[in-house]
């Protein structure tokens, strides 16, 4: 792969590499970090990107590496598997629209569930490609998928019940 | 909205429905609609900025080794072009050139051989000579008198 199609290959989808990144890192500025990082990663290998089937779906999956890599260092913010992230939320639920709290619960959601529904909602791919991204089986990727848009419905009930 | 479509979204089973919301349950694929297109992260930086600063670093180590590896060359150049063994043409023999080569050799060597033979002989000669002469009766008592060990008697010893 020359540069300038490595580059092209990077520009098409800088985007849903910064959203997946910030959806697991849940930081600007690390997100921005981890993608620059897996980038440079990336232009390393670029002469074995050929070999890949699906070059976008590779380098989404390193991407995922690198910043499952990270949280994992970060002890402090939360641990690898299931644990809840210590996210501050504004309580004050009368003068946050319904939209705003789910998103601050999308950031609440364990860090699996929310990769599952990042490529799944917000970035539109089929159940094959993610299985491949995450390197899961379908079963598992559906039910993140499943989990985490429960969860948002619960607390969407619970802030109708109580409004 | 039907619920089994609202169920089949919750359990992973379908996409988010598009149909016109008419209960609660359309309220949350709503919100959720415009949850999906609200969140929207630009990217305001470059995603290359650190590829290009590699590039940057393995050139400026690259103009760095030019003068250590032109260095290595000239002291290669050198030895190569001032070496003084190099500069004496090797001589290349032929098949004839050979055959003429070994056969003076050989007759040096026969030569040789044959010059050591006969002064070994004379040698030899000699040392016979100078021998008879010393076991000659007339030399023996002038020999005898200049004898220093002769008046030594050996059974003192």
């Amino acid at each position: 792969m020359t540069n300038r199609e490595f580059e092209y290959l990077i520009d098409e989808q800088k985007e849903r590499l910064f959203r997946f990144a910030l959806s697991i890192l849940n930081d600007y500025e690390e997100a921005r970090d981890a993608v620059q990082d897996v980038v440079l990663k990336l232009w390393k290998l670029r002469k074995q990107l050929d070999k890949k089937q699906n070059p976008e779906s590779f380098c989404m999956s390193t991407l995922k590496n690198h910043c499952l890599d990270l949280l994992r260092k970060q002890s402090q913010q939360q641990a690898y598997l299931h644990a809840q992230p210590e996210v501050k939320i504004n309580l004050n639920f009368e003068s946050v629209d319904m939209v705003n709290q789910l998103k601050t619960e999308l950031k609440r959601l364990p860090v699996q569930q929310r990769m599952a529904i990042e490529l799944k909602d917000f970035q539109g791919l089929e159940y094959d490609e993610i299985c491949n991204i995450l390197q899961q089986n379908i079963d598992a990727v559906r039910a993140n998928v499943s989990r985490a848009r429960k969860k948002l419905h619960e607390i969407f009930k619970e802030e109708l019940e109580n409004a | 909205m039907h619920k089994s479509t609202i169920h089949d979204f919750l359990e992973g089973k379908a996409n988010l429905p598009k149909e016109q919301p008419n209960t609660n349950e359309d309220d949350f694929i709503e919100v959720y609609q415009k949850l999906l297109n609200e969140t929207d992260a630009k990217i305001d930086f470059d995603p290359f900025a650190k590829v290009k600063a590699e590039k940057e670093k393995r050139t400026i180590k690259l103009v760095k080794l030019i003068p250590y590896a032109a260095a290595i060359v000239l002291v290669f150049l050198s030895i190569m072009i001032f070496n003084p063994e190099r500069q004496q043409p090797q001589k290349v023999l032929n098949t004839t050139e050979l055959q003429q080569l070994n056969t003076e050799t050989q007759k040096i060597l026969m030569q040789f051989s044959n010059d050591f033979k006969r002064s070994f002989s004379e040698i030899k000669r000699h040392s016979n000579e100078n021998m008879n002469t010393r076991n000659n009766p007339a030399n023996i008592f002038s020999i005898q008198i200049s004898n220093p060990i002769k008046n030594i008697k050996t059974n003192t010893l």
